[in-house]
């Protein structure tokens, strides 16, 4: 064994022949130094010290920049260290050295973490003379710096460790570069896309379950870095406990790993494409599949039809290209692309198996329907329900009988589907009119969450929403205000006809309107959002929570609406008595001038329209009239007709203005009378 | 001593070494002789602790060479293209194998630069292969071992330093038990300085004698007899080759001039003659026999 004193030598030796990467490092850290300085100078040119303090305090924080630094300086550290391994001049000049082969690893390893960590320790340190000298120096900065270190080093580690994997296992520095491209991204990328591009191909039901795919970026550097410091806000530790402990189980796994590699890697394998010629076909055969499929998938996706032979010929394609290529890259040689036929074969005939059991839906994905006593709640999600932006708590489910009749529907639903799926596809417009994707979420008591996407036909929305509407369960799970934090909400809006305005109101007012509303909202019944059509809505800002599972971070804002209907009559009260709006819960009193009626002309894409000046007409139907800027809820096209389109012109203080408004079909079919189309 | 006990080697499906055992005794300079792709590179590298042996063992001082630091401090390893640091001098690669082998000599080394006139602080890069190759010896020499594996290394050496160089290994072999070992396709070379020659062929060792052994046991024969004489030459002698022009009969035989010329006697020949091998002839001779025919590869 080595001595200490000339294993520190060794590396001291080893240091002053890597004068190229030490420069390289340096400059980089030094670039990251300049960056810093100006930021800081930026931060200090705001007005407020506090905001000063909380922008540099920011700036401690781990960020992407230095991440991705991080990692380039990993990647480029290991390929000179283990550059070697592939010359067969420099493996004979190292590996005939009196130094066992673990102490050349040794050196190279703890050189290159040296290498990184000197620079940043230094980089680090500099960062909190500059904020002490600007007299912003906190413990919060301080905590930040520490954080920061720890995170860099640990993206440093898992990347210098998969890319000096990657140099172990391939005998060509190009190739080992591609090899870490594969590593970085096998996992998050081929695996990830794998299951939900085949469902989303083969599975009519097939929708977005919301799984969390988190666990594929576990297995690989770059997505592990991403993890690491995507932050919705601040950046936080507490956040990241999982993604450390990831990390370090990796590097421990990725030391041993590369410990057995480098001991076991025979020399002659310098210049050779890969290392260790046993693992070739597992590599193959793991890339030829994902591969043969994904083009078979893109194949489908260009053709632009619903033809699925295409996939077929995609597989065969991408099959014998991927194998292909893999076979040249492995003899460095074009002619290598006929090699191993068999497990080519193999490869594209395990492919097939695959998109035959997603093709005929071996595991009977679109026919599934849970069984009422394994069945927790039910949740449904209407294309008119807000999902993506849902800020209220978790959503809790239908449960009950309301549960089972729902269920009762979903098996009409699921024997039909694939037919409303061909007419929505390929009926004329008028066989489609009114069908609609709505999804289903079944919560088994096992814990285990489904989710389907069903074609409805209007008939088998209008039963279902019959079923559900009615119940708060419902409501609650759609309609946000009834279980979010109303602190978040940051301006409320109404509009009614024809008007729009900010209701500038205490948090105490702002609390009884949304009682008050909601109140009223929940005895809202099917019969009458089929039967009644709202005059006005609420528009409601707000952030949502930093706690909260949300597609938004914090700061982000959005807004949702609530219709307003005539029998509303609490909150209309509310309004004008407390918060002193002249709502208009109807057209009666607006002003028309004219109205613009408008259709797409039949069997034509062209536009036709006529306009109706006669006030005497307008007076008559405008108590029928509805305005039009609200939100849209199922069972509500049984309440308007919109087979035509209806705009007023309004007499305005400042002039006219022109509105949408919708109106019953008795009403609509007198307005057609009043003119021409053209 | 290095013990070389059935040692096979395959990269891939190509057999490189065929159970190769072989002594080489210390102090000693061993030729390793053989055909290109005979496997004397990877002998060699399997004997500095370069490659590790697919089967069997080699042994340094009674220790297996793989991954052992104790014996590799005791050898050197010149490659055919030896690797030096890019932008290092000859001092820098001199400090460098100084950290690893403790008892570099750095005034030898200073010594011999200044003898074989390479300037100790110009960047390698700008010297010539040849000088290359020098200061690799150089720094094999400084680097006090016992044992020095030369691959190809008198190749690209003009005729001076080339005898400089082997004036050196005389004088370090007498002074400090050095032992080198050198794979060269340059038979003339080796016939000068080898003591010992191992001649390897497809992999395997076809014979492994000392030089004047093989010379001694192996002679050109070149003798006409009388007409009409029937002489049974292959009962007789141990004939590797025969060749016949006109009557004039031409043999390589594998046996001691006292024997040949015995034999001779009493066959009563016209003429005869016996004449030395060179070591380029013996290793034709040898290769021949075993189908390694050079005039297949010539005509």
């Amino acid at each position: 064994m080595t001595s200490k004193r000339s294993f520190i030598n060794l590396r001291r030796e080893n240091i002053k022949h890597r004068i190229g990467m030490i420069f390289i490092t340096l400059f980089f850290f030094f670039l990251s130094m300049l960056a810093f300085l100006m930021a800081v100078q930026n931060q200090c040119s705001q007005i407020k010290p506090e905001m000063i303090m909380k922008g540099i305090t920011g700036l401690s924080r781990p960020e992407f920049g230095m991440g991705v630094l991080s990692m380039g300086a990993a990647v480029l550290l290991a390929v000179s260290s283990f550059r070697y391994l592939h010359s067969r001049t420099e493996i004979d000049f190292y590996h005939s050295l009196p130094i066992r082969r673990r102490e050349i690893l040794y050196i190279f390893l703890t050189n290159d973490i040296a290498l990184f960590v000197g620079p940043l320790a230094i980089v680090t340190v500099f960062r909190c003379a500059v904020t002490a000298a600007v007299g912003y120096l906190s413990r919060d900065f301080l905590e930040g710096s520490f954080w920061s270190i720890l995170c860099y080093t640990a993206i440093f580690s898992v990347t210098y460790l998969t890319m000096s994997l990657a140099m172990l296992m391939t005998g060509n520095t190009f190739i080992g570069l591609l090899g870490f491209c594969v590593f970085a991204g096998y996992s998050p990328v081929v695996l990830c896309m794998l299951y939900p591009s085949l469902a989303s191909t083969f599975f009519i039901t097939y929708c977005d379950t919301g799984t969390n795919f988190e666990i594929y970026s576990y297995f690989s550097p770059a997505s592990l870095a991403n993890l690491l410091l995507t932050t919705k806000d601040a950046w936080k530790w507490e956040e990241h406990i999982v993604h450390f402990a990831v990390i370090g189980a990796w590097v421990v796994f990725l030391l041993i790993i590369n410990y057995i590699l480098f001991e076991r890697r025979a020399s002659e394998m310098a210049g050779k494409a890969m290392a260790f010629p046993r693992w070739n076909p597992v590599i193959r055969f793991l890339l030829v599949v994902p591969g043969a499929i994904y083009v078979g998938l893109g194949l489908y996706a260009v053709s632009f039809t619903s033809f699925k032979p295409w996939i077929i010929a995609g597989v065969i394609i991408g099959g014998f290209f991927v194998h292909g290529v893999i076979e040249c890259i492995y003899r460095f040689d074009v002619r290598g692309l006929w090699s191993n036929k068999r497990q080519m074969l193999a490869s594209i005939a395990f492919a097939f198996l695959i998109v035959a059991f997603f093709w005929m839906d071996l595991s009977g994905f679109d026919k599934y329907l849970p069984k009422e006593e394994e069945l927790d709640s039910v949740v449904v999600e209407s294309p008119y329900s807000m999902d993506g932006s849902f800020w209220g708590k978790q959503r809790k489910g239908l449960t009950g009988d309301t549960m089972k009749e729902t269920l009762r529907v979903l098996g009409k639903v699921t024997e039909e589907n694939s037919k409303n799926k061909d007419i929505l596809d390929s009926g004329t417009t008028e066989e489609s009119r009114g069908f609609s994707n709505y999804q289903f979420s079944y919560r088994l008591k096992n814990g285990r969450v489904e989710k389907r996407e069903y074609i409805l036909s209007p008939e088998l929305q209008d039963e279902i929403m019959e079923q559900v509407f009615d119940t708060m369960e419902y409501k609650k799970d759609t309609y946000s205000l009834y279980t979010a934090d109303w602190s978040l909400v940051t301006n409320v809006e109404i509009s009614y006809p024809v008007c729009t305005e900010t209701l500038d109101m205490t948090k105490e007012q702002r609390s009884e309107l949304f009682r008050i509303y909601l109140e009223e909202f929940s005895a809202l019944d099917y019969k009458t959002v089929k039967e009644t059509l709202p005059f006005g809505q609420l528009m409601i800002s707000h952030r949502f929570s930093p706690s909260g599972n949300y597609y938004y971070d914090s700061s982000a804002e959005t807004s949702e609406s609530y219709n307003i209907y005539p029998s509303f009559k609490k909150t209309i009260k509310y309004l004008r008595e407390e918060l002193k709006v002249d709502v208009k819960t109807s057209m009666k009193d607006i002003p028309i001038t004219s109205m613009t009626v408008s259709r797409y002309a039949e069997g034509s894409d062209d536009w036709e329209s006529f306009d109706i000046y006669d006030e005497e007409f307008i007076d008559s139907i405008k108590e029928r009239l509805s305005y039009g800027d609200h939100l849209w809820l199922y069972g509500m096209e049984q309440a308007a007709d919109t087979s035509v389109d209806l705009t007023v012109t309004v007499k305005t203080e400042s002039g006219e203005g022109s509105y949408g408004v919708y109106t019953d079909s008795e009403t609509v079919e007198k307005i057609k009378q009043q003119g021409t189309f053209h | 001593m290095i013990e070389i006990k059935q040692v096979s080697k395959s990269f891939e499906k190509i057999e490189a070494v065929k159970d190769i055992s072989l002594k080489i005794r210390s102090q000693y300079i061993f030729g390793m002789l053989g055909t290109n792709g005979a496997g004397k590179s990877t002998l060699l590298r399997m004997m500095a602790g370069i490659l590790k042996p697919g089967q069997g063992e080699i042994l340094i001082d009674g220790q297996n060479v793989w991954d052992n630091p104790d014996v590799k401090k005791r050898c050197f390893y010149i490659s055919d293209e030896q690797f030096f640091f890019p932008n290092a001098t000859a001092r820098d690669m001199a400090t460098f194998y100084g950290r690893y082998y403790l008892k570099f000599d750095y005034s030898r080394f200073d010594e011999l630069l200044n003898k074989f006139g390479l300037d100790a602080a110009r960047k390698i890069q700008t010297y010539s292969k040849g000088m290359k190759k020098q200061l690799s010896i150089l720094i094999g020499l400084c680097a006090n071992v016992s044992y020095l594996f030369c691959d190809e290394t008198f190749d690209g050496l003009d005729p001076v330093m080339r005898q400089g160089i082997k004036s050196i290994f005389a004088k370090e072999i007498d002074e400090r038990e050095l032992t080198p070992i050198i794979a060269s396709h340059n038979l003339r070379e080796l016939e000068d300085i080898c003591d010992h020659i191992g001649l390897l062929h497809k992999g395997g060792v076809l014979l492994s004698k000392e030089l004047a052994d093989l010379k001694c046991n192996m002679h050109k024969v070149q003798c006409v007899f009388p007409e009409d004489t029937q002489v049974p030459l292959y009962k007789m002698f141990h004939i590797l080759q025969l060749k016949q022009k006109g009557r004039l009969l031409s043999m390589t035989v594998r046996e001691s001039e006292e024997e040949i010329s015995s034999k001779m006697e009493s066959l009563n020949p016209v003429y005869y003659e016996i004449l030395p091998l060179s070591l380029e002839e013996i290793f034709i001779s040898e290769t021949e026999v075993v189908g390694y025919d050079i005039k297949t590869l010539i005509y």
